[in-house]
Formats: C-alpha cells, structure tokens, sequence
C-alpha cells in the first residue's frame, strides 16, 4: 500500500488517479492537483473565517499559486499547482503579520511560528535576481564598511557591537519564528568568511588594522571584546520590534549561505590593507562575524543573529547584492559545512524552522569533513556500487538533533564535482528537508541550469508549508505498519517527525497483514498530519482511505495497482542497496515480477496456457520493473556517477508517486503531427494531446520530432529528416542544421503549430512543482545519449530489452 | 577444593548476574520503545553506553574458562562470541552507533529484531547463570 504525499486518492472522485496501464491522457500526467478543478472540493478559506486580521501589513496571501482570491487560501491537497504559475510580477511582497500581540517586552511569541519566508521573495523586480550576474554589481563599495573591491576573502568584521545589552539587537525572540533560510542574513549579513574559517578575529579597535585572511587571531571562545567606537545610536529603550537601531552594525552569523567562490584575485600579499573601521553609520550595512574556532563552534552573539525579515529588509538586499562581490578574489577555497550547521542549529533551537544550505563543494574542514571517495573508473563497473551509505554518522546525528528541535534542512547541491550526497543527503533524509541538485552548475557556462535553480528556489521560497508537523498514520486493527519511506524521522511506530511539510514530498508505507481478517469488510487506513500552517494557526488534516478485504487471490490481482507498486518497490530497493548491495536490491525486484506473476499463475489461473500471462492491472508491471532496473539509481554496466545515483535514489523515496512514475518511465510523444483532436480545453486554451509512444527507438523515425517527458527533464529530439515545416514554423529554424546546439526553450511564433507545441509543453511544465528543463536536442547532440537511454523497451550492453526480459520472466514463471 | 575453575566460576557467576541485568535493561529499553515512552534519539544513549562493557564481560569469560580448561564451557560460550564480533564489526546499523541507529530503529523489522536478540540474549545468560552454578558446585565438590 502506497501513500504517498498529500494526494492520496480517497474514494474522493478523482477516479483513477493512477490508471493502470498506459491511457490516452498518460496518468502521471494528471496532476494530483487536478483537484482544484473538481466541483466537490469547495476552497476552504480559512481566513475568511477568522474576524481580525493579524495587524500586519497586508493580507497574508497563502501562496502565489492559487489563483483569485476565494481559492487564494485554499488548503487543498497540496498537490502541485495546477494553474498557471502566476507572472513573477505577481508575486508582490507576502509580508508575514508582524506578531499579532506586540508585547512590548522581548518575550517570544509562543506558539505559531510565523513564516517570513512567505515574505522572502524580494519583489518582483528582483525576484529573478538572487544571483545577479557579475557585470551588474554596483561599483559602489559593497555594504561593507572596508570598502569595496578588496581582493581579500575575509573582510574583517565591522566594529562588533558590543556584546550584552547594547543596543543594535534585535533581540532573537523578537522574530517569530523567522525563516532560517533568511535568517542567516537576519539583517546581518553574515556571511562566513570564505567558505573554511570562521574567525574571531577581535573587532579591530580604531587603531588596529585588520586583519588579513592570513593573520587570523584564534580567538578561542572567548567573543570578542568590546569596541569602543561601535554603537553610538544605541537606544536602549528599544522594544524587540524596533527596527533595526541606527548606527550600529548588526553581526550577524549565516552559516546557511555558502558561496564557494572561486580562487582568484591577486595574492593577499598585494592586498592594501583596509583603511581603519569607520564608525557605521545608521544600520545601512549587514554585517559580518567572523568564528575562527570551527571546532567548538558557538555563536559569537547570543541574540541579533537572527532578526526578523521584514524589519531588516533593506539590509537583507543589500547583503544579497554585495554578497557575490564579497568573496569574488577570495583566496579560501575550504568548506566547513559541519561547524556552520552546528552554528545554524543553535541558532534556530529557540525557534525552529527551516536551514537552506547551498553547496558547491564537499566540505573539507572541521567536523563532518568529507573525502571524496568515488572512484571514476568504477562508474560503468558491472558488479557491485561502493559507497552508497554515508561516509560519517554527523550529518544524520545532526539531523536528527534538528528534527528534536523542529529544524529543518534543505540542501542545494550546485557543485561540478562529487560531493559525496551519501553522506549529506542525511541531513536532509532525517530532518524532512528536501535535496536539489544541480550537477555542472555554472553561472557562466550552464545557463539552464541556472534557470532551473532560479525557478526552483522560487518555488522553494513561495510554497507552502507547514511546521512543527507530525503525522501518524493508523490502520484497522490486524494491519500493522513497519517501514516508513521518505523524508522524515520516524519517532515512535507509527509516528513521523516532519519539522517541515511541504506539497513536493512523498511518503510511502509498507504494511503488513497481523492478524486474520475473515471477520472485516474492509480495512481503513488514516493520515493524519498536525502541522502549524505558515499564518501560524494549528491544524489536523486527514486523509482516510479504506479498502475491501477479499479472500481469493483473483480479486487482489484485478485490484492491483501497479504505479503504486513500482513506487514502492523503488524505494524498498532504495533501502536494499543501502543496506545490503545494488545486486541484491536489482534481483529483488526482479524476482517481484517474477513472484507475482507466478503466483498468478498457479493460484489464479485454471487453464495452465503456455507464454506469460498477466492480470489486466499487472501487464505494465515487468515494463516497469525493467524501466525501474535501467533508472539511474540501479543501472549497472553504464557509467553514472555516484553523486547522480545517489540524487535519483533519493528523489525516488521523496517525490510524490506521479513523478516517480514519470521519472521511472517517461512519456513519449511525436510532436510534428500535433493536432487539435481531442484536445483539452483549459482556461481557453487549447491543449492538445498527443498519444504516448512507446519507449523504444522503434518509435522514433527520422523525420519526425519527439518529446521526450521525463519529469525534471524534457527532451525534444529532432530527427535528421524533420520536416522543415516543423522546423521553420516550431523551431523557427529554416533546416536542420540552423537549429541550435543549445536551446532551452521554443520562440514564440505565431503559427498554430507553434502555439499547439507551447501549449502542449507549457501544460507540461505548468503541472509539476519542479522546474523540468527542456532541451532541443539535434541528432549529434551530446545529450542524445541521456535521450537514448531512456527508450528502456531497447537493448543495451549491459541490459535486457523488454523483450528478453519478458522472456526472462517468463521462464522463471514456468519453472 | 578450590580450584582455579572453582573461582571462575564463581567470578562468572557475579559477571552473570550482571549480564542478566544488561539484558533486562535492553528488554526494557525496546519494550519503551515500541509502546511509544521514549524516543530514539534519547534511549539509544544508556544502551550504547552498556555495548562494551557486555561483551567485554562475555570476552572474560572465554579467556578464563580457557585458562581453566573447562572445554565445554568454552565450547558454549564461543558461538555466542562470534556473534559479538560480528554484531560488532556489522551491526545493521551506523558505523559508530552500535546496537541499533535511532533513525531507523522504529522500522517494524528492526524493532522487531532488536527486541528478539535482546530476549535471546537473556534467555542464554539465564541458562548459562545456572549452568555456571551447577559448575561451581560440581567442581568445589569433585575434586
């Protein structure tokens, strides 16, 4: 039995949410969100409900995917959003309410945990522009008080504010419960020195020149001494929600941003030292504490570090703007992940919430470092996968110290080369974070996926979520539940821990059968998640899903449902490999296949026929079960780098079951013969849709054009002899060899057929949560090869074709 | 008379008794578990802190009933020796968490296995307690 994520289908009308079998309208491409457009679910707006309206500014808008206002606080299934993504410009500021009871005092507001992040997202303008490329800094110095293009990878920090109750704090619990992923740069712009040390370096008195990246002074514990020069706006009377004080500086410890600029710069020895720190002047720059003891770290200031989002706006903005700047000629090309973890953990216990961590590099300094440990010559080994488990205990056993204190952790991974996602992926795995990856990330030379990642972190920044969740998932007595697959920490039998919930993760569940059931009609099973909403409020959502006990073995065949079943095969094969080895968990599931359609045919089957046969809703599964051998997480024989096998594992025990469908076994369809039958009509639009092809380079011919739908991946292969009709009036291409190596996305011509092949791959795209990259590929294109290898019905080197693997089976069946 | 086997086996016979406790705290420490009193996270501390020091003991006793060359003593002792080591250098579990790994501890098959050994474990040192007295009673009188 499979639930997975919040769509689990309940009887509610939906019908077949997964058909089994391939359908004209290919079921994974219905998004589980489809059931916005269901007349039965009324939007819920809670909102509406409630009189006063936190006296923040503005209504809080529940996300920026709903589309109106009746649906705009609609807490559905949060399954993907179904309508169009809205236009950037929409997004507006989501500004959480500022604490509905302003106590004067520091006390913390209890209970709801508001969540800034919905505010993050910078307005429009800048919403595209987290990272703006190089040739837009400002000349001007960056907000750093050492002026600008210094070639030094630390600036030394600011005169730190004096510890204690000087002002310039903003007093930690000021902020309900303010977004890790901004907090970092609270208003402080934190920033840790270039990616390894953390210094304390002493704030460098009037008279004492800085410090250079060299003449680190190992400070110890001790936090730096006071400076006298530093806040002279100091108000004392200042409540926790004052604005940031004038005047002083803000320190302020980021351990969550990471950048890992390269090395490159002048030498430090060319570095003209730092003119004496100036006294600052009103709190117009973040700024930033440098921790040199990365092996007992702490936080140099027990409050201000974490500040809350909307009063420090500014601040926020303008270290996101100085912050490429910052390290571009740094000369440190050392990560201390483990250290600044620690650090952004004991930031948060107070509060909990959520960590991003943006990785480009394996972390080599401090606790947790890691080595690298993937040897290239044993990607396309036939034998077994070294090195799928973690390296180090530290980064689950943190996790879990998050998970205790409701933290959670999401990791972007935007590194080139192998950085060991065994070992960080825990931190995600136990603390109900989620993991993105980019390999070959480059701002420069990868432009997709930069847009990718933009699109994601967008996505990140602005969708739901909820906090301090649990969720316990109960069945009829005579059931019982004993393996939990996804992200989360299980904290007692039936109990999962989610410091984080969000609409893009999956969970699945494998029952089993305790007692006998001859007395029941049918068994229940109930999800229920208790979460904080992000407008504070604690909810329950339940989902109850009962199915009808039968005795014979025929009626369990005609029930199957075999995308469920392949889901959670993948995930129990996840967990073999890990444990045990890839082998071990590549026969397992073979020998599913092969146990259940042998066990079809000697229960179920009266008439002992020669050949294979299969239950109706079992047909696809030997395909499946092939497309799930030939998936990047289990293939063997080809050369897949670890760090990618280990993403797709991991993406196979998280995402919901629709896109695990789709990433196991993408859809095929011809695009040059688009045409308007049976097209669906949305919102005026007109979708039309194609039939699914067959996975296999029978189906492709030369002179026709193919997308390729693999979830986070479209492929649109061109062949040799396409049509220039297709070319010129889609592709806007006058013949084969003017279509681009590179391109990402279709030019919006005024042709029908253009706007039926955007509208067909908007619709695509428009469905899912992730940001899938379309790639137009050329037949010599070097991505051909991803393209080719999923057509998994062919044969290959190292693997069956559907074919032989069907015989395969079929002679294990009849043994 | 009292012989050096005598006095292993009233040396094991303490060191028994103290394993017994060890496997009752298990027990007990599994059985909280699974009724939901107490978190992973929390109980794995006091268990793991008892891993060594039980097949320290256990290791004990086979080298003195080698020493004392009561070869049936040893004969039963040893497959339970090899467990350890195994169990030791293999846990199903982290590299460095022995006994069991909070974060997948509560999967139905794990629980399900630790509560087993923990029971087994018990049952052999209870057995082996009186099997040790008998020993000791047989050797002071026999010789």
């Amino acid at each position: 039995m499979s639930t997975t994520g919040f769509n689990s289908q309940n009887g509610s009308g939906r019908g077949q949410a997964y058909a089994n079998g391939p359908s004209q309208n290919p079921v994974p491409l219905q998004p589980p969100g489809q059931g916005y457009n269901m007349p039965h679910q009324i939007p819920y707006n809670p909102m509406q409900a409630k009189a006063p309206m936190p006296p923040g500014p503005g209504l809080y808008n529940s996300g920026p995917y709903q589309p109106g206002p009746p649906a705009s606080s609609y807490q559905g299934p949060p399954g993907p959003p179904m309508m169009t993504r809205p236009p950037m410009g929409s997004l507006g500021v989501h500004t959480p309410p500022q604490s509905s009871s302003p106590s004067p005092g520091p006390s913390p507001i209890p209970g709801p945990r508001m969540s800034p992040l919905q505010g993050a997202p910078t307005p429009p303008a800048s919403a595209n522009s987290y990272y703006p490329a190089p040739p837009q800094q400002q000349p001007a110095p960056p907000a750093w008080q050492y002026g600008a293009p210094r070639p030094m990878g630390a600036p030394p920090p600011m005169a730190t504010p004096p510890l204690g109750p000087m002002g310039n704090h903003h007093t930690a619990s000021s902020s309900p419960g303010p977004p890790p992923s901004a907090v970092g740069y609270g208003v402080a712009a934190p920033v840790p020195p270039p990616p390894a040390f953390h210094n304390a370096t002493p704030p460098p008195g009037p008279g004492l020149p800085p410090t250079t990246v060299h003449g680190y002074v190992q400070r110890g514990s001790a936090p730096p001494p006071m400076n006298p020069s530093a806040p002279n706006t100091y108000q004392p009377g200042r409540g926790p929600y004052g604005p940031p004080l004038p005047g002083a500086p803000l320190p302020g410890q980021p351990p969550s941003m990471r950048p890992t600029p390269p090395p490159t710069g002048p030498p430090m020895a060319n570095a003209t030292p730092p003119p004496p720190p100036r006294p600052p002047e009103g709190l117009s720059q973040p700024q930033m504490l440098i921790v040199s003891d990365i092996d007992d770290i702490f936080l140099p200031t027990p409050d201000s570090l974490l500040v809350n989002f909307n009063e420090c706006k500014e601040l926020v903005q303008a270290l996101l703007k100085s912050l490429p700047q910052m390290f571009s000629k740094t000369m440190e090309t050392q990560s201390a992940l483990g250290p600044a973890l620690q650090s952004a953990f004991k930031l948060l216990s107070p509060t909990g919430g959520r960590v991003s961590v943006y990785q480009t590099q394996l972390p080599n300094v401090g606790v947790g470092a890691l080595k690298s440990r993937e040897d290239p010559n044993q990607r396309a080994s036939a034998k077994d996968i070294q090195h799928l488990s973690p390296a180090t205990d530290f980064y689950k056993k943190l996790a879990l110290d998050c998970s205790g204190q409701q933290v959670a952790v999401d990791l972007f991974l935007l590194s080139s080369q192998y950085c060991d996602l065994a070992s960080l992926g825990c931190i995600s795995r136990y603390s109900a974070g989620s993991v993105y990856y980019y390999p070959s990330y480059h701002q420069e030379h990868n432009p997709a996926q930069v847009e990718r990642f933009q699109k994601d972190l967008k996505r990140y920044l602005t969708r739901k979520i909820g906090f301090e969740a649990v969720m316990r998932i109960r069945c009829t007595k005579g059931l019982s539940i004993h393996t939990f697959h996804g992200n989360f920490f299980v904290r007692s039998t039936d109990l999962l821990s989610l410091p984080n919930v969000n609409p893009d993760a999956g969970f699945a569940v494998q029952m089993s059968i305790e007692e006998n059931l001859v007395d029941l009609q049918t068994v229940s099973f109930q999800a229920a998640l208790l979460y904080t909403s992000s407008k504070g409020e604690r909810r329950i959502r339940v989902h109850t899903m009962c199915l009808p006990v039968v005795n014979s073995l025929s009626d369990i065949f005609a029930g199957a449902d075999v995308q469920a079943i392949t889901g959670l095969l993948a995930s129990m094969a996840v967990d073999r490999s890990v444990t045990a080895s890839l082998s071990d968990a590549r026969d397992a599931m073979t020998n599913a296949a092969i146990d259940s359609l042998a066990s079809y045919r000697s229960a179920v089957l009266t008439v002992q026929q020669p050949g294979l046969l299969a239950p109706a809703c079992l047909r696809l599964f030997p395909l499946y079960i092939l497309a799930l051998l030939k998936q990047v997480a289990f293939r063997t024989g080809t050369s897949t780098r670890l760090d990618d096998r280990v993403f797709s594992m991991c993406q196979l025990k998280y995402q919901p079951l629709a896109y695990v469908m789709l990433m196991i076994h993408p859809a095929l369809y011809r695009l040059d013969d688009l045409s308007d039958e049976g097209a669906l009509n949305i919102s005026e639009r007109t979708i039309p849709q194609p039939r699914l092809l067959q996975l296999s380079v029978e189906k492709l011919t030369r002179e026709g054009a193919f997308l390729l739908d693999a979830g986070s991946v479209l492929y649109l292969w061109v062949g040799r002899s396409c049509s220039p009709h297709f070319l010129s009036k889609v592709l806007g291409a006058a013949s084969y060899a003017a279509v681009p190596q590179v391109m990402n996305s279709l030019p919006e011509l005024d042709t029908a057929e253009s706007q039926r092949t955007r509208a067909f791959i908007g619709w695509l795209k428009e469905q899912r949560p992730f940001f899938p990259l379309l790639h137009v590929i050329r037949d010599e294109s070097p991505l051909k090869s991803s393209f080719m290898q999923n057509m998994i019905e062919d044969r290959t080197e190292s693997a069956l074709s559907y074919y032989e693997f069907l015989l395969h089976v079929q002679q294990q069946v009849s043994k | 008379m009292f012989t050096f086997a005598a006095f292993c086996y009233m040396l094991s016979l303490v060191l028994c008794a103290s394993l017994i406790f060890f496997a009752i705290w298990h027990i007990t420490a599994f059985d909280e578990l699974q009724a939901d009193f107490k978190v992973p996270i929390d109980q794995g501390n006091p268990l793991h802190a008892l891993v060594l020091p039980e097949y320290s003991i256990h290791g004990l006793f086979c080298i003195m009933f080698l020493c004392a060359q009561e070869w049936l003593t040893v004969g039963l002792n040893i497959p339970l020796l090899f467990y350890n080591t195994w169990r030791y250098f293999h846990s199903p579990t982290d590299t460095k968490e022995q006994l069991y790994d909070p974060a997948s501890v509560m999967n139905g098959d794990t629980l399900r296995f630790c509560q087993k050994e923990a029971w087994c474990k018990m049952a052999f040192f209870i057995l082996s307690f009186f099997y040790y007295l008998y020993c000791m009673v047989y050797s002071l009188v026999t010789s």
